[in-house]
């Protein structure tokens, strides 16, 4: 694909790879979303500022609501945070960029467009029944606007984009550390985007099933969160389970981010760090067993009530630490209060606060009482906003200097800060008080009493909305005309401090080695002591051949594109039918989708793009496990918990259905016997096509490929036959419910899977043709088959689950 | 220890999986026979020894450096708990 029809600047900006940009693109994209949800819980400020408003209707009203919140959680918080991480994390640890810089460029265009695709859901009807997204009204039957499935398909979008950053980072972060750089010794800051990224990578696969299920309930008429059989429960677990650790991956971040910049403004390192990290990995665990305490009022039993009060408790002590450790950071230290140290002890400040009321709500009957009242709104604002947006400001400040080589204007800085942090209380402490009044309404009357304290709300509303406007154009004209900052202007001890500001794009002439005592070399340079990184700039900024431009390509966004077409496409269809759902999806815009996919995944694939992996880096525990493996392995984890969830919600309703047919009366036994032989034959063919490969066998490769692939194509074969067998009986209707409908689901998922290892087949066959993968370059191959293997053992579950049980 | 050529070792568990989903197939002929709750455990332990074979010989896990290992069995064992714990959850209901 030509570049060339960009203007230099734009092309540069479309097709860059380079972490520095891709991360000032998080930035920049994070802080438009930021505006565009601000603006709209402003508006939804005015409509509750006095009684009987009605500045917005009902269901704007609620569309509002939910996609502030969506945006907010999703597109504002945690990519803020993988902002400053892409930028910031490979200098931090020594490295020249992430491990896969055109996925990394892939993520972030997979989240502008399901960024934008949320946005174009208020066109046809924007999602309107909360964050939460709970069931049952988001049936059809409750919620028949089709912007609900854009905003599905825009969740589905964004997922896919998380999934892609987190094995980025993980592998980035394990395996591309500076010499000397180990991990007991490296900072908060990409300690606790690590400890994100597992989080990341149990629960947003379950949030993707779980999205997936509530595409196809409202697509094609199933019920697995309809159903009276539990169904609502059923996406509480689901959700929840993903939900609450979620308030810790957008609010990790910025607490490594804190950890970072108080001890750089208190002039002393960071109090019992070793323990900030411990409590970090402790909470992000325990994070995991807490999404009960969402359904205290669902009759969820009292069992498990008792077990989710005490986890909630629980996860509430690592915090303690963490904000003990800063406090003792501070005493008696000679804090120089610039905006960023202001920002960050203000997070802190407001963080105790939300979480000090969280833990009210650990207990059942309190929760009882504050459920879904302003109260529950202020605790979760105090957190995420005080905690993780006036955090996250304080990282805008912190690294500014680094980013564009000059200084923002203090005093505006310092005033937005107390602007803020005023404005920010008057909004959020009256909700406190307003206990008894319920969330989500669009308006109230007089004898509520509600009136005075929700106009103090909005009052503070808007001087914390506007208090950002000074952010803005701090920072807008202090990168064209602030003074030149030099590379340390904080005095800062790690590593990104070394580097000139702005960094250049090559990062590090040398990579540096770091001694055991914490200080740093670069090349044969001198030491410079950790503690006061002044840096030699003759040693640095040379311009070496790793630039901007030969690190561009164009297939990311093009890629994303495609995506953004394919599920804007499978959204804006309209139901042909009520009752029972069919779906009429929008075939040219799936179609448009399918071909630029598949022609930009050959662009891909065809491109050279080169990753220079540095020899001799830090990279315990996975020394001897190459990058790409790593991956491999690590988004198999995922998966893992993706087809879990899948198989989880097939016990669950099967469990909660009274009747399930018995063992070979929906499906034929011998059909899935014979599609369990011919997918482990294909798991032979694939491992021995490898083995043909390592000793070079061109033929044996060939064999090997055409036979996996044969007998993939005999899978799906005798599926589709059984497929069409069932559809002809009927079986695939709302007459059969759940049994049809998560066989249907579960196995259909598994078919794309394998249809999927099919096209990898073929590319790998073309290339075997061409030459390639029997002169010791077999990796492909073994990568290739850890996913066929892994789609094999899906089915080994599948096949008794669905055929013999 | 016989040491197996690589062309034997992939035939013999080829076989052993085979092997294994045969029985499933024979068993379900039996089921009345058999106590739910053990034709379930049979059924779902032979997948998961299935499973095991495909990961250990075909995925090379047994013979990857010992750190990818784990982290593999560490990320399974989480996962398995997590779930397990959903499970209990879910039957509460």
């Amino acid at each position: 694909m030509s570049q060339d029809i960009f203007p230099p600047r734009v092309r540069r900006w479309l097709f860059t790879t380079n972490h520095k940009e891709v991360g000032i693109l998080y930035l920049v994209t994070a802080l438009f979303f930021f505006v565009a949800a601000g603006l709209l819980a402003l508006t939804m400020r005015t409509q509750l500022s006095v009684p009987d408003n009605h500045v917005l209707s009902e269901t704007l009203y609620n569309q509002f609501v939910t996609v502030h919140g969506l945006l907010m959680i999703f597109w504002v918080l945690s990519p803020f945070a993988f902002g400053f991480a892409n930028y910031i994390i490979p200098l931090q640890i020594g490295a020249r960029d992430l491990a896969f810089p055109r996925l990394n460029a892939m993520s972030y265009w997979f989240y502008l467009f399901s960024g934008v695709a949320i946005i174009m859901s208020f066109i046809f009807g924007a999602p309107d029944l909360g964050w939460t997204l709970y069931s049952p009204q988001t049936s059809i039957q409750f919620s028949p606007s089709i912007g609900l499935n854009v905003g599905a398909a825009a969740l589905i979008l964004i997922t896919v984009s998380i999934t892609m950053s987190s094995v980025n980072f993980l592998v980035t972060i394990f395996k591309m550390r500076a010499p000397g750089m180990k991990l007991r010794n490296m900072p908060v800051f990409p300690w606790a985007i690590l400890v994100t990224i597992f989080m990341m990578l149990y629960a947003f696969p379950s949030f993707l099933a779980a999205v997936l299920l509530l595409y196809v309930d409202r697509a094609f008429g199933t019920f697995y969160f309809s159903s009276i059989q539990g169904g609502a429960l059923l996406w509480d677990n689901v959700f929840w389970f993903f939900g609450h650790p979620e308030v810790y991956i957008v609010l990790f971040p910025a607490i490594g981010l804190i950890a970072d910049v108080i001890p750089t403004f208190a002039r002393r390192p960071l109090y019992g760090s070793k323990y900030v990290i411990g409590s970090m990995i402790a909470a992000a665990i325990i994070s995991f067993i807490v999404w009960g305490h969402h359904m205290f009022v669902t009759g969820i039993g009292l069992t498990s009530t008792k077990l989710y009060t005490v986890t909630t408790i629980a996860v509430s002590l690592p915090f303690d630490v963490m904000v003990i450790a800063m406090i003792e950071t501070l005493i008696k230290a000679r804090v120089k209060l610039k905006a960023a140290a202001l920002f960050a002890l203000g997070a802190i400040a407001l963080f105790v606060i939300g979480g000090i009321t969280g833990v009210y709500l650990a207990s059942v009957a309190l929760d009882h009482a504050l459920r879904g009242t302003y109260f529950v709104v202020a605790h979760f604002h105090y957190i995420m906003v005080g905690g993780s947006i006036m955090g996250l400001i304080a990282g805008l400040y912190y690294w500014f200097p680094k980013f564009t080589g000059r200084m923002y204007n203090e005093t505006v800085a310092k005033i937005h800060f107390g602007v803020s942090f005023i404005g920010f209380n008057i909004l959020y402490f009256p909700m406190f008080l307003l206990l008894d009044m319920p969330r989500r309404i669009q308006t109230y009357a007089p004898d509520t009493g509600w009136g005075p304290l929700n106009s103090l709300a909005t009052i503070g509303g808007f001087i914390f909305g506007g208090a950002q406007v000074l952010l803005f154009l701090n920072l807008f004209f202090s990168q064209r005309r602030g003074p030149p900052s030099g590379p340390n202007p904080w005095d800062g001890w790690t590593l990104e401090w070394s580097l000139p500001s702005p960094v250049p794009a090559h990062d590090f002439d040398t990579i540096p080695t770091i001694a055991e005592d914490g200080t740093y070399r670069f090349g044969n340079g001198s030491n410079y002591p950790n503690g006061s990184a002044h840096i030699d700039d003759s040693k640095v900024g040379n311009g070496l051949a790793y630039s901007h431009l030969e690190g561009m390509s164009p297939w990311p966004i093009v890629m994303a594109f495609a995506a953004f077409l394919f599920f804007l496409g499978l959204s804006i269809g309209q139901p042909s039918s009520p009752n029972p759902v069919s779906y009429k999806p929008f075939w040219p815009l799936i179609a448009d989708g399918a071909i630029l996919g598949v022609i930009s995944l050959y662009g891909y694939s065809r491109e050279r793009f080169s990753v220079h992996e540095e020899s001799h880096v830090e990279s315990w525990p996975f020394r001897e496990v190459p990058n790409v493996k790593l991956g491999i392995w690590t988004f198999l984890g995922a998966e893992v918990i993706f087809f879990g969830v899948l198989i989880g919600a097939y016990f669950f309703v099967r469990t909660n259905s009274a009747t399930w047919p018995a063992v070979g009366e929906l499906f034929s036994i011998r059909n899935g016997f014979a599609m369990t032989l011919v997918l482990l034959t294909s798991s032979l063919t694939a491992i021995m096509a490898l083995a043909s490969a390592k000793i070079g066998s061109r033929n044996g490769l060939i064999a090997g490929l055409l036979g996996t692939l044969g007998l993939g194509a005999s899978f799906l074969y005798i599926k589709a036959t059984e497929w069409i067998e069932l559809g002809t009986h009927g079986v695939f209707s709302v007459a059969n419910g759940l049994p049809a409908t998560s066989y249907f689901i579960t196995t259909g998922t598994h078919g794309v899977h394998v249809v999927a290892g099919m096209c990898m087949t073929v590319y790998l066959l073309a290339n075997t043709v061409r030459g390639r993968y029997t002169n010791g370059d077999y990796h492909a191959i073994e990568h290739f088959g850890l996913y066929w293997h892994f789609v094999d053992i899906v089915w080994v579950f599948l096949f008794p689950l669905f055929y013999l049980i | 220890m016989i040491k197996l050529n690589t062309t034997y070792l992939y035939l013999l568990v080829f076989a052993i999986l085979v092997g294994g989903t045969d029985i499933e197939f024979n068993l379900a002929t039996l089921q009345a026979t058999i106590p739910y709750n053990y034709y379930v455990s049979i059924l779902l332990g032979l997948a998961g020894m299935k499973a095991i074979l495909i990961a250990m010989f075909y995925q090379h896990l047994k013979y990857e450096p010992r750190s990818l290992s784990s982290w593999v069995i560490i990320g399974l064992v989480i996962a398995s708990l997590l779930m397990s714990l959903s499970f209990l959850q879910l039957h509460g209901h």
